[in-house]
């Protein structure tokens, strides 16, 4: 019975005594159990706010070069009435561009963690279904994959292809899916030994069916375990790349440009390190939280 | 005699062994090795024979849940063998399998009505419907509440979740079931009710058995004839009752004695068998039973016994019997 | 044990070809021509021609592979489009620094990793392994190069207890290498406690603890062995982390190692130089992954049965 994967309404049932009557008294117990859960999922929420309303919630222009944004040496300002986090070398308002720095970040975030898992899945779950030598030739490629130090890897990559957003996410993308394809086939050598896999099979179900009705479903807590980690990871590199240049081109806000920016002016402006790195910081927690929180909830056996 | 509805013929299934820094096959394992029966409609044919014989692999490559390495089954005048993977799938109606672990034979996240209207949404029979009146009247054939379709696999007992196993496995009408096992995880008292059902289902269906089991009792109990298998080869096949009464077979001979006999006057001396269980990957030449068999000859080393017709109906394969000793074994 | 060794030994060269085949293919497939990479946006077809044909550009692409093949195996790695100096000897010149760097910061992950993994599975599910663990989890989070910068701006700056960057002796060393280990340790955290409770978890452990044994002994003497050893064996993981933080770390703390030249490649697009030093990382991920492999395959001869 242990080799069961375990459903999300029987673990957290498992957690605690008596079983609770009330949907909000369930939901408390939920959040005592598992904290990081919450709180990951508050912060990632404030970032999914912050990113899709960012023209509303920033107060100017992100690329608006105020005239009395610099001081008469032409320093940037520090925190004022009118630009709350202070401004940058080029007299634009920090606090807009932080705003809007969370949209890259969020995009780029989310959608290479969206190819990584289409990617590491259909591989995945192939290798480990069919076996044999396409397995073989498939883990033998994630190997090679898994060899190169990751953060390099893109970097040499999005600088050949061109700096560019989209490149960025592809690069992200394209490269990160080892560890999902790794861990998704085992998964589904596990549960492919299932007898219902066998019955299906012996009902006359094609692999497809099988695949997507039987084995899918049993593998997807991993999948959203390791995606939600995967979107920290993934702005933790996007800031990487601004940082070095290639990745999202000024005058285009993103917290890695403008902690390049910053280093700069740190000693006379360090508002502009600050901000954004606790910005960076903050959002790649909270995904890094909830993907945890998550994991415990969901999957327990999943190694940490 | 009528016609068999099964026909099993030489079916092997070996199992590569791969070792080695190339993982080159060094040798097989002989789950199966050259097996025939038939089973005749309406019957139930028992296979018995001790843990790791082949049972279950005779079940599932009989199916072609694996692929056979040789050998023939055929199913009426269909031979199994021949088919292309759709139409084995569309043949799989007709052959059916109910599995041993009542606990992941079921698929957790799904309802068990879902689990049971599958496999006539795979084949496309009936509207969806007629599908749920389905489910509903199998769950209640098979002694469950027809509201269980609701609810999910954890939420039941593990006899009856083996109920919505062989629910699910009737759906499709078949006429033959492959029984792997089926009340071998369950507790005795559950046991008899699940053999119950099954005779029930027999019955009113018209169904075919194939019951594979380790435990003679039940086994005696349920079927017509019984097959007796050992390292992945038959070694008798008789009428349950010719079998129970009167064993040709020193290892049939052996695992009879092991079990106590209702019968106080039928008192037998207690056979042993003495020795390991040797290995499928390497078994004995000759007869395979011949490292345990107290009646092991010269010949049994070197020539592998016929499977022979002794007596009307009742098979196997010794050197005990035929021409090559008169008169057999005393008994 | 030899069968094992060359297993591994036949996977790793497998590796190895495949990473020369994706480096190859990202260095000369990639970019639209790297002959007019070479020569620059001004010059003449006729001379852009010229260098596609002395570089073998003309060829089809499976040559080109054997070719450069042949060069890697010749130890050349080709030569910088910038300067047409060998890219091995700018590598050269700077892989002591990378190395030192490297050194520090694995000694800071384990110098913080090992006793914070201790803590957490010795004090598992009480307060202070709740602590530990949410610090791993942050410092897993922590952008490295804003940290970084955030200790040269405060320790070095502010506090001049260091040097704000450059080399020269192992104060110039201690902030870069920090930054460095600070994910490296929040990772090592993580395989000590998952490793240690598996093996408190085991029989021997709770019969010496049942037996008397304290439990500083119990941990000490025979969890080392089955719980620390496996964890720190991780190494090619480690040492491609490292390898990856090293490019934005040196480029904060401006020191001249190898990642400072891939950053400065990158800028100039010199892509041999560029792809020279991902082949190099990798490869090193591969030999060391296959020495701890066989090391570890000594210490636990079980392994090799699998
Ligand atoms: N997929 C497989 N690969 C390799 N060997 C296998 C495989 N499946 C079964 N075997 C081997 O084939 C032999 C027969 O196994 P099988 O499961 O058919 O035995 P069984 O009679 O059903 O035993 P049990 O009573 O334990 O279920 C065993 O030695 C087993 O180890
Ligand atoms: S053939 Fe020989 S060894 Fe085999 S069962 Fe008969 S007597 Fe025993
Ligand atoms: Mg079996």
């Amino acid at each position: 019975m242990s080799q069961l994967p375990l459903q999300p309404a029987n673990s957290a049932a498992v957690a605690a005594g008596p079983r609770p009557r009330t949907r909000s008294q369930r939901l408390w117990k939920l959040m005592r159990s598992y904290p990081s859960m919450f709180i990951g999922g508050f912060i990632v929420l404030v970032m999914i706010v912050v990113a899709v309303f960012a023209p509303v919630l920033a107060p100017h222009d992100p690329l608006h070069q105020f005239d009395n944004g610099l001081n008469q040496m032409g320093m940037p300002l520090g925190p004022s009435h009118q630009f709350l986090l202070g401004t940058d070398p080029e007299g634009r308002d920090v606090l807009s561009r932080v705003i809007f720095g969370a949209r890259v970040s969020l995009e780029v975030g989310v959608f290479a963690a969206l190819i990584s898992l289409v990617i590491g899945v259909v591989l995945g779950v192939v290798s480990g279904y069919f076996g044999g030598w396409v397995d073989m030739v498939i883990m033998r490629f994630t190997d090679i994959i898994l060899a190169f130090p990751f953060l390099l890897f893109v970097i040499a990559l999005v600088a050949i292809l061109q700096p560019s957003v989209a490149n960025v996410y592809i690069a992200i993308g394209v490269l990160g899916w080892a560890q999902m394809a790794r861990i998704i086939r085992g998964q589904v050598l596990q549960v492919k030994e299932f007898e219902y896999v066998q019955a299906a099979r012996a009902i006359g179900a094609r692999a497809g069916f099988i695949i997507f009705k039987e084995i899918l479903p049993n593998v997807l807590a991993p999948v959203i375990v390791f995606t939600t980690l995967n979107v920290g990871t993934n702005i933790l590199i996007e800031s990487s790349l601004s940082f070095l240049g290639i990745g999202v081109q000024p005058p285009h806000p993103s917290w890695g440009n403008m902690l390049q920016e910053g280093m700069t002016v740190m000693q006379l402006a360090p508002w502009m390190i600050y901000v954004p790195g606790l910005s960076l910081l903050l959002a790649v927690l909270g995904f890094n939280l909830l993907g945890d929180g998550l994991r415990d909830w969901l999957d327990p056996r999943v190694g940490k | 005699m009528t016609e068999a509805l099964l026909r099993v013929s030489n079916l092997k299934k070996y199992f590569p062994i791969k070792r080695g820094v190339l993982r080159r096959t060094v040798g097989h394992v002989r789950a199966v090795d050259d097996v025939s029966f038939e089973v005749f409609p309406g019957e139930t044919l028992g296979i018995v024979g001790e843990s790791g014989c082949g049972k279950s692999t005779t079940g599932r490559t009989l199916l072609r849940l694996l692929e056979p390495t040789s050998g023939e089954v055929w199913f009426k005048d269909k031979n199994l063998s021949q088919l292309n993977k759709s139409e084995m799938r569309a043949m799989r109606q007709h052959l059916q399998i109910v599995f041993q672990d009542p606990y992941s034979s079921l698929n957790p996240r799904y309802k068990v009505g879902t689990i049971l209207s599958r496999p006539m949404e795979v084949h496309g029979l009936y509207t969806p419907k007629q599908r749920i009146q389905r489910v509903e009247m199998m769950l209640e054939r098979c002694g469950l509440n027809p509201s269980a379709k609701d609810r999910y696999p954890h939420q039941f007992s593990g006899g009856q979740r083996q109920r919505i196993g062989i629910a699910r496995a009737l759906t499709l009408n078949p006429s033959v079931l492959v029984l792997d096992e089926p009340v071998s995880a369950l507790d005795v008292s559950v046991q008899s009710q699940i053999i119950n059902l099954l005779e029930d289902l027999q019955e009113e269906f018209k169904l075919t058995y194939l019951f594979i089991a380790h435990d003679l009792s039940v086994v005696h109990h349920i079927s017509d004839r019984v097959a007796v298998m050992y390292l992945g080869q038959l070694a008798e096949l008789a009428t349950s009752d010719a079998l129970f009464s009167d064993p040709l077979h020193p290892y049939t001979q052996a695992l009879l004695s092991a079990i106590p006999h209702p019968d106080p006057r039928a008192k037998r001396e207690r056979i042993l068998l003495s020795g390991d269980l040797p290995s499928p990957a390497n078994p004995p030449t000759g007869c395979p039973f011949h490292t345990r068999c107290a009646h092991a000859m010269d010949i049994c080393r070197k020539q592998k016994p016929v499977w022979r017709e002794e007596r009307p109906g009742h098979f196997v394969a010794c050197h005990l019997y035929g021409s090559a000793v008169e008169g057999g074994i005393p008994r | 044990m030899l069968a094992y060794i060359v297993r591994r030994l036949g996977g790793a060269i497998v590796v190895l070809i495949g990473i020369s085949m994706v480096t190859f293919l990202i260095t000369f497939a990639v970019p639209g021509d790297p002959a007019r990479m070479i020569v620059g946006p001004h010059a003449s077809m006729q001379v852009v021609e010229q260098v596609r044909h002395n570089l073998g550009l003309d060829k089809p692409l499976y040559i080109q592979y054997l070719n450069y093949m042949g060069r890697l195996l010749h130890g050349n790695l080709g030569y910088s489009y910038n300067d047409n100096l060998p890219v091995w000897t700018l590598i050269r010149q700077r892989m002591g620094n990378t190395a030192q760097l490297a050194f520090g910061g694995w000694i800071v992950e384990l110098a913080i990793g090992i006793p914070f993994g201790l803590i957490s599975a010795l004090r598992h599910q009480k307060l202070s392994d709740y602590v530990v663990s949410f610090l791993a989890t942050f410092g897993f989070s922590l952008p490295a190069f804003w940290l970084g910068m955030e200790l040269i701006y405060n320790v070095a700056y502010k506090l001049h207890w260091f040097p704000i960057g450059g080399t020269g002796g192992i104060r110039h060393l201690v902030l870069p290498a920090v930054t460095l280990g600070i994910v490296g340790a929040a990772f090592y955290q993580r395989l000590i406690k998952a490793s240690m409770l598996e093996v408190f978890d085991q029989d021997y452990i709770r019969t010496a603890r049942a037996n008397g044994v304290p439990p500083f002994r119990v941990t000490f003497h025979h969890a080392f062995r089955n719980g620390i050893i496996p964890a720190v064996t991780y190494a090619g993981m480690d040492i491609s982390l490292l390898l990856g933080g090293v490019v934005l770390i040196e480029q904060v703390f401006n020191y001249p190692g190898v990642g400072e030249l891939a950053y400065m490649s990158i800028n100039n697009l010199d892509v041999p130089v560029i792809m020279a030093t991902v082949l190099l990382a990798a490869v090193f991920v591969v030999v060391a992954n296959f020495v701890v492999d066989i090391l570890y395959a000594f210490i636990d001869p079980r392994i090799t049965l699998s």
